[in-house]
């Protein structure tokens, strides 16, 4: 963190030298220990193996990325029993490009674009998914992509972002926007 | 029916960037010493207050409201605060309105705020930590989607973002003051979240509002001509499940029915005289005209584009500069309210609707899943 200058957190007053300093900013470090739920646990589990694994809901048969424990279309209770491999090729349904604001410990520096990202096998997106190996400007909604595996697995607990260093254009040709209209968030 | 409700006293602050002069409990007691005025009343003739504010990770501060009852004159008197996300300030107002139709109460107050200079936002919605892209971040796909399916042309947002500033040069408590704002600037400013420029964002503000709200009777009384509330509702949904839509969510169109069903509007684009409605991102005009059903699908963007939505068109939408141009997010949501309120009071100063008789308040929060709205007027509903 040494390296890093806080960019924009002058003090109020900063500007004004005759004027009393009456705002002041003070940068703390935080360290987390995060506690997983069981469920998150297993997912991560899996993306340890480079598998995603989902639920199928046991009444209506639509199947959830990552795992949620219940159906709150059915209002049933998903399982272990319930749980299916996805694929780690997807589809994408929208994006933004982040121009990265830089606050103090911000890590980015170059634009980047996040996408949602419905899987084959899932009904349902996953969402703020980093791109790689292509340009932001090529970037649109029914892209084809597949997920870029780290080598480093031991963060995949965190979730997809601990385990999947990007998501890349796989090849395969554009899906119609109609297809997975009912899919955007 | 039960006790019919109206707003009687309305305050707010200037709204700032920073406004480092006051602390947070000085900064409700200024909007609620101005809603007291204007009611015609003192703190003690109010029997319960009812508060609303951003999570509390937003301002870095632990349930502020443990501290208010003396900034508030509410020692020994019913505090209570209400927690639903961005949308809070609309559903406060919602549940100090339902105090008084339930008879349980005649006179309350009711106050909203956010002091974000004093916390960081995006640190917040991350939960916590460092490398969040905050809500242009979560919203910027859903705004994409939107304009994806509807075709709708770029320039639409940019014109939401100029009429918004240039409504907020008539709104003396309104944050931004952008005089020179054109269709070109907010064109050329930076792209933040694409598709979403920085001028088409709102900004981070200090601010709070404040409503009395009060039984019939008090109302008949009051020195200034009261807002009716002809009706509430509130709705909310899952952020995530197959098939949500999140462009027009399923919660927003079901509290927009609700309201207007309950307030007897059959024609809301016909019977009502002006909007405000939450709209922190540009696009979020015309996506927000479709939820509310005063177009079909896919049209909202027209509305913006034929000049409608402009404080002389036939429909207004967010005569005091929005959510565009002052953004103390506990308070935005009652902002809204209020200001539908002053426009049927007749008082929204050189922001007025003239002859508004009938106005929508709205307000949504988290991931667009929490939803608020009030429809009040000049005259007395029949009970």
């Amino acid at each position: 963190m040494a390296d890093d200058k806080p960019p924009q957190d002058k003090p109020t007053g900063a500007e004004e030298p005759d004027k009393p300093v009456r705002f002041m900013r003070q940068m703390v470090s935080l360290d987390y220990i995060a506690h997983q739920s069981p469920l998150a646990r297993r997912y991560g589990a899996a993306l340890a193996e480079k598998r995603v694994v989902g639920q199928r809901c046991p009444k209506c048969s639509l199947v959830y990325v990552p795992l949620r424990g219940f159906c709150p279309l059915c209002v049933v209770e998903m399982t272990e029993n319930d749980e299916v491999d996805v694929s780690d090729h997807g589809t994408i349904t929208t994006f933004t490009i982040i121009t990265p604001i830089q606050y103090y410990g911000q890590q980015e520096r170059e634009d980047y674009t996040l996408a949602s990202i419905l899987l084959d096998g899932a009904d349902q997106t996953i969402g703020q998914q980093r791109l790689g190996s292509i340009d932001n400007s090529e970037v649109r909604p029914g892209i084809r992509v597949k997920a870029v595996w780290k080598d480093d697995l031991s963060g995949a607990e965190s979730g997809t972002g601990g385990a999947i260093e990007h998501w890349e254009p796989s090849g395969e040709p554009d899906v119609d926007p109609a297809e997975f209209e009912e899919h955007v968030s | 029916m039960s006790v019919q409700a109206a707003v009687v006293g309305i305050g707010q602050t200037k709204h700032a960037k920073c406004r480092d002069d006051l602390s947070l409990a000085g900064l409700v007691r200024e909007a609620a010493i101005r809603a007291l005025e204007d009611a015609g009343m003192g703190w003690s003739d109010i029997e319960a207050v009812i508060i609303g504010t951003a999570p509390d990770s937003f301002e870095g501060l632990m349930m502020p409201e443990l501290y208010f009852a003396d900034a508030l004159g509410c020692v020994g008197k019913p505090i209570m605060r209400v927690h639903t996300a961005g949308s809070v300030g609309g559903s406060t107002a919602v549940v100090a309105t339902h105090l008084v139709e339930s008879g349980v109460r005649k006179r309350v107050l009711t106050v909203a705020f956010e002091k974000q200079s004093e916390g960081d936002t995006t640190w917040g919605l991350s939960g916590g930590r460092s490398g969040g892209v905050g809500a242009g971040g979560y919203f910027a796909p859903h705004v994409r989607s939107y304009i994806e399916r509807s075709g709708a042309p770029d320039y639409v947002g940019w014109m939401v973002a100029v009429k918004d500033r240039q409504n907020a040069l008539k709104n003396p408590y309104a944050h931004l003051q952008l005089e020179n704002i054109t269709f070109e600037s907010v064109k050329e400013s930076p792209m933040v979240w694409d598709p979403v420029h920085r001028l088409e964002s709102c900004p981070t503000s200090d601010g709070a509002a404040a409503m009395v709200i009060v039984d019939a009777d008090t109302a008949k009384v009051a020195p200034t001509p009261p807002a009716w509330i002809h009706a509430t509702a509130i709705r909310s949904e899952l952020g995530w499940f197959p098939g949500r839509d999140a462009v027009n969510p399923q919660g927003g169109q079901d509290c927009s029915a609700d309201v207007y069903k309950q307030a007897g509007i059959t024609n809301p684009r016909e019977e009502l005289d002006m909007i405000e409605c939450y709209v922190p991102f540009s696009w979020y005009e015309p996506m927000w005209m479709e939820n509310l059903h005063i177009t079909e699908r896919g049209d909202g963007w027209k509305l913006t584009e034929e000049g409608h939505t402009a404080i002389d068109g036939d429909i207004p939408v967010n005569c005091s500069g929005g959510v565009l141009s002052s953004n103390p997010i506990g308070a935005s949501g009652m902002l809204r309210f209020a200001e539908a309120a002053m426009q049927v009071r007749g008082q929204a100063g050189d922001h007025q609707v003239p002859n508004a008789h009938l106005a929508l308040g709205h307000a949504y929060g988290g991931a667009a899943q929490y939803f608020a709205c009030w429809v009040v007027g000049s005259e007395r509903p029949e009970s």
